[in-house]
């Protein structure tokens, strides 16, 4: 089957799943995961305005074929909007609590991505590209992390603020680059400037603290190695004479115990023999 | 060689354009390959093949991909598509892997029936030591629209290590005879229980052969109403040496030995036992999805009898038996059933025994909640000739398990067994249920 063909049944696919209101799946899914408060399993279809709740669990939300949200546990996620288009997907995402991170497809001949933003109670982070880590507790304020590429940060109106407020303007917006970060504020009064400094940090302890949330995925080269990933090998093959809840280890017999063990005095009150 | 010549054009066409991978380009093959992991977990090859080519189309320098594209085309007999994945792989010579893709391009041309460049590709991959040893088998069985031998690297003994923590509930830790339940209160023979245990595992792959050792130890302790504490000491030591074999080989065999040493103590009060044993296993593929197997054991367990205990009662010995077992699958439900006889040669007369089991398992894939679940139950008769009693036993021992991984290290695991034993001398008929609960961490 040719390249070409493929593409042609990819976006076919892809078509039929828009059709259907479908902007992503559900990958990865460890532990309680829930969306709009159903518990989710493994592969389940996202679609406009779901919210993912990661509880003790953590998942991966795959929007379109551009972006990969890894969420970490305790997270909330609302997938506000999501669109598929030629010359690239765009979305809308709400990180209600909780930890991400998130690529991005690079486009490619230096186009940038313009608009994929990344919310947070009080700022957005456009993601231009391509790997990024944001964490917005429940209590605090929310850090953003670029990783690769780059993004732009704006801090939101505080809220009860007229929708017409500005967000952007001096010191209420900044460019990030590979080994930023910034926490913003988590309440932004009037319109003077905040302050908000932007750090810059080690890149490899930077990839090490977004692995914690979700490490790149395991190397599959050989047929045995994909059949592994599929599924996992039996779990049940308990070593030696263990079985939790047995005894360990002593064939013991009725006889044994009810005949000669002076435990089986202070159980029945006297022995049998 | 014309197809072969335009595979290479092709290529230069693809790698003429690609750089070597800058960070952006590691996103997007990260991103490919995790689109793609997600359909093969799911079976959708199609749907990683479409995720693949289109990240290709950009990034054709991704030979990680071009093998994978190459895995997943094979799966559904795409075998041209699977060609040219493989070709597109095997041209970096400088690829680590370069050897694997080889392997894989010189499978796929057997299967279309092109040997000849078969052959090559399996010279070129023979100069590779991780597949050398697979490439060997390979060009003796190499036939025209077979599938060449699972692939097999070679590679280093891994290490692993856990601890678990397990506590539960036993209805009847005592073993007290149904007939002297009338007379007690059942709580009293009830007892909670928590275990602790450390394993250490090492795993040698050689080839198609594998040896594998593991040591255990483990503390459990329980106690009753009646105040009938008592705790277990356990250390463990198995090893195992296999011949897994090949989708190709006809049959396979393992041979494990294990001993371990157990020490009760009862309220101050002591037993102890080892045991040792010797299990030879031949197995027979009898289908793709279905095989007979056959294990022979002996074993010897010295069992310390109590002073001033009658002879009659001492259980050390030798054992002896064999397992005939049918493996199967029901979809994709793996199921067993097999009979199994054991002779424990014990001295006393009143220990020596003849068993006569049917051993059943059923293990299933993922059900819900990511949970696999097993079932194994083992019943039968057990006859006691010499006994003083005239003793004979019926045992139905059953046991289910559930099984969630919940990421790369921890798991935890809900067991819920019973053992039913109804035997003709009353003191030792007894039934328990047993429920426990388990988390294990893996280093």
């Amino acid at each position: 089957m040719s390249t070409l063909s493929l593409m042609l049944i990819g976006f076919l696919s892809q078509a039929f799943a828009a059709d259907a209101g479908f902007v992503g799946r559900l990958a990865n899914v460890q532990g309680t995961v829930r969306v709009d408060g159903e518990l989710a399993k493994e592969g389940a279809y996202l679609k406009k305005g779901v919210l993912v709740t990661t509880e003790n669990g953590k998942a991966t939300v795959l929007l379109g074929n551009e972006t990969v949200m890894h969420l970490d546990r305790n997270s909330k996620l609302r997938v506000s909007d999501y669109e598929t288009a030629k010359r690239g997907e765009s979305g809308n995402i709400d990180l209600q609590e909780g930890g991400t991170r998130t690529l991005v497809r690079n486009l490619g001949n230096n186009v940038v991505r313009k608009n994929f933003f990344i919310r947070t109670k009080s700022a957005v982070m456009g993601v231009r590209g391509t790997e990024v880590m944001v964490t917005s507790p429940a209590q605090g304020a929310p850090t953003f992390n670029v990783i690769r590429g780059e993004a732009l940060i704006q801090l939101r109106p505080p809220e009860g603020a007229p929708p017409s407020s500005p967000i952007g303007g001096p010191g209420r917006e900044f460019v990030l680059h590979a080994g930023q970060s910034v926490t913003a504020p988590q309440h932004v009064q009037g319109h003077s400037a905040p302050q908000v400094q932007v750090e810059s940090k080690d890149t490899g302890a930077q990839q090490k603290q977004a692995n914690e949330i979700a490490p790149p995925p395991a190397k599959v080269e050989t047929k045995q190695g994909m059949d592994a990933f599929a599924a996992s090998s039996n779990p049940f093959s308990v070593p030696l004479n263990i079985v939790p809840g047995q005894g360990i280890g002593l064939s013991l017999d009725p006889l044994a115990n009810g005949g000669h063990l002076p435990v089986s005095i202070s159980v029945t009150g006297g022995s049998k023999y | 060689m014309f197809t072969r010549l335009i595979h290479v054009l092709t290529l230069c066409v693809f790698l003429g354009g690609a750089l070597s991978a800058h960070a952006d380009e590691e996103t997007n093959r990260e991103l490919a390959k995790t689109y793609a992991n997600f359909h093969i977990r799911n079976h959708d090859f199609k749907a990683a093949q479409q995720i693949l080519a289109a990240h290709l189309e950009q990034d054709a320098a991704d030979v990680e991909a071009w093998n994978l594209m190459g895995l997943a085309s094979m799966e559904i007999n795409d075998y041209d598509a699977a060609k040219r994945a493989f070709h597109a792989a095997a041209q970096d010579e400088k690829a680590e892997s370069r050897g694997i893709y080889l392997y894989h391009y010189a499978d796929v041309l057997a299967r279309s029936g092109d040997v000849e460049h078969a052959k090559d590709a399996l010279k070129l991959a023979s100069q590779y030591f991780q597949v050398a040893e697979s490439v060997k088998v390979a060009q003796a069985k190499l036939e025209s629209g077979k599938k060449l031998p699972a692939l097999f690297l070679e590679d280093r003994a891994r290490w692993s290590k856990q601890v678990s923590f397990s506590t539960g509930y036993d209805t009847n830790v005592l073993m007290a005879p149904n007939v002297s339940l009338a007379n007690i209160n059942p709580s009293s023979v009830g007892s909670p229980n928590a275990m602790l245990m450390a394993k250490l595992n090492v795993l040698k792959p050689k080839f198609t052969r594998e040896i594998e050792g593991t040591f255990v130890a483990a503390t459990q302790y329980q106690t009753n109403s009646n105040a009938s504490q008592f705790s277990s000491i356990y250390s463990g030591l198995t090893g195992e040496y296999r011949e897994n074999g090949d989708e190709f080989s006809k049959t396979y065999w393992r041979v494990p030995v294990k001993a371990d040493v157990a020490l009760l103590n009862l309220s101050g009060y002591q037993v102890f036992n080892w045991n040792g044993g010797l299990q030879p296993k031949f197995g027979f593929r009898l289908s793709g999805t279905s095989s007979l197997e056959f294990d022979a054991f002996a074993y010897y367990r010295w069992f310390y009898l109590l002073p001033g205990s009658a002879s009659t009662e001492n259980r050390t010995g030798l054992g002896a038996g064999g397992v005939a077992t049918y493996k199967s699958f029901w979809g994709a439900w793996e199921w067993s059933a097999g009979l199994k006889f054991d002779n424990q040669m014990a001295s006393g007369s009143n220990f020596f025994s003849y068993s006569y089991l049917i051993p059943i398992q059923l293990t299933s894939p993922y059900i819900f909640w990511d949970c696999k679940f097993s079932l194994k139950s083992e019943q039968g008769f057990i006859n006691y000739p010499s006994s003083s009693y005239g003793r004979q036993d019926t045992i139905i021992n059953p046991v289910a398990m559930l099984y969630k991984k919940f990421d790369s290290q921890w798991t935890g695991t809900f067991t819920l067994g019973s053992i039913m034993d109804s035997s003709t001398v009353s003191f030792a008929t007894y039934n328990k249920i047993y429920a426990t609960v388990m988390a294990a961490y893996d280093f």
